[in-house]
């Protein structure tokens, strides 16, 4: 059996105003690829139609293996728009149709060890194998993990003009 | 058994304010990594209401001092009705600092009801010792912390 651990749970980046739903949503598809991932499996999409305008909510999972399927790198994005109207803004004088209202993404990501369910879980072998043998590397594959979601976390960010160090 | 102790809250409020909230958004991360933390952005927010915008950021940063006990803190900033002006920000803020202390975070001594038993007398016994070698350092860092944003701030401090 494989043994999830937490790396980046539930940071959320939220913003109220004006943005390109389709452009961001494209993106980070294209960021996630680039970035090793499998191409995201979409797992949920609603969308509800209000008074106040277009509530959707998508949720998508990817993968991305390393050592040969024993790590692997779990990563789970919900995008939540509320209130979501077309607005039409003009820029460098061509008119441009974006969306208007809340945006909400939560990331999610995990490391997965013994992936592949190679090693017996409770054997004696596979305790010593991640205390003594990987466990160095079981750290240096969560900081890959945290590295590259920052970096797309950072992505998004500048895409919403928002903070980034 | 996982022993998550809160510590005192720090809070700050402040009205009409003049921000640089790219400086105090870059420098905390500096300050909080010399300080030997480990920061990670939990929470951004960006709105515009019909009074300016408002701009949310909460930092969780996290550090141990061994193989018993971490440090979790967080910081949350709440900047509302902002307006620029000349480069900054003018607008209120609400701050606080919610620092933790995680005892046996590896969760070593929660396996069985012999290793609780003496988990509890190790925390009732060594009490002293456990403020001495933890409680004071978040307490001391939390004020550092704290001391360090008022700086950024441009405000008094003791």
């Amino acid at each position: 059996m494989s043994r999830d651990e937490p790396v980046i749970p539930d940071v959320v980046i939220k913003y109220r105003g004006i943005f390109d739903l389709t452009l961001i949503y494209n993106n980070l598809k294209l960021w996630l690829i680039d970035s090793g991932y499998a191409e995201p499996r979409e797992i949920k999409y609603a969308e509800k139609i209000k008074p106040g305008g277009k509530d959707i909510e998508i949720i998508w999972e990817t993968d991305k293996l390393e050592d040969l399927g024993f790590f692997k790198f779990k990563t789970s994005i919900k995008f939540y728009a509320q209130r979501i109207n077309e607005a039409e803004v003009e820029r460098d004088g061509n008119k441009l149709k974006l969306h208007k209202g809340d945006l909400w993404l939560t990331f999610n990501s995990q490391l997965s060890i013994n992936a592949n369910n190679k090693w017996q879980d409770h054997s004696i072998m596979y305790k010593l194998y991640e205390k003594y043998i990987i466990k160095d590397r079981i750290d240096y594959y969560k900081i890959q993990i945290y590295e590259g979601m920052n970096k797309i976390m950072t992505e998004v960010k500048n895409f919403l003009n928002l903070y980034t160090f | 058994m996982v022993l998550s102790i809160k510590i005192a809250e720090k809070k700050l409020n402040l009205r009409d304010g003049l921000f640089n909230l790219d400086n105090i958004y870059k420098s905390l991360r500096g300050k909080l990594l010399s300080m030997g933390y480990i920061m990670v952005e939990k929470e951004q927010e960006y709105k515009t209401t019909q009074y300016g915008e408002g701009v949310n950021f909460k930092f969780l940063y996290f550090k141990a001092f061994d193989d018993f006990a971490k440090v979790d803190s967080e910081v949350l900033f709440k900047f509302e009705n902002l307006k620029k002006i000349k480069g900054l920000h003018k607008g209120d803020l609400a701050l606080t600092i919610k620092p933790a202390l995680t005892l046996d975070y590896k969760h070593r001594w929660g396996n069985n009801a012999f290793n609780k038993f003496f988990f509890n007398l190790y925390r009732k016994v060594f009490q002293d010792d456990l403020k001495k070698r933890y409680f004071g350092n978040v307490v001391r860092d939390t004020a550092e912390v704290y001391d360090y944003i008022k700086d950024l701030l441009d405000e008094y401090k003791h």
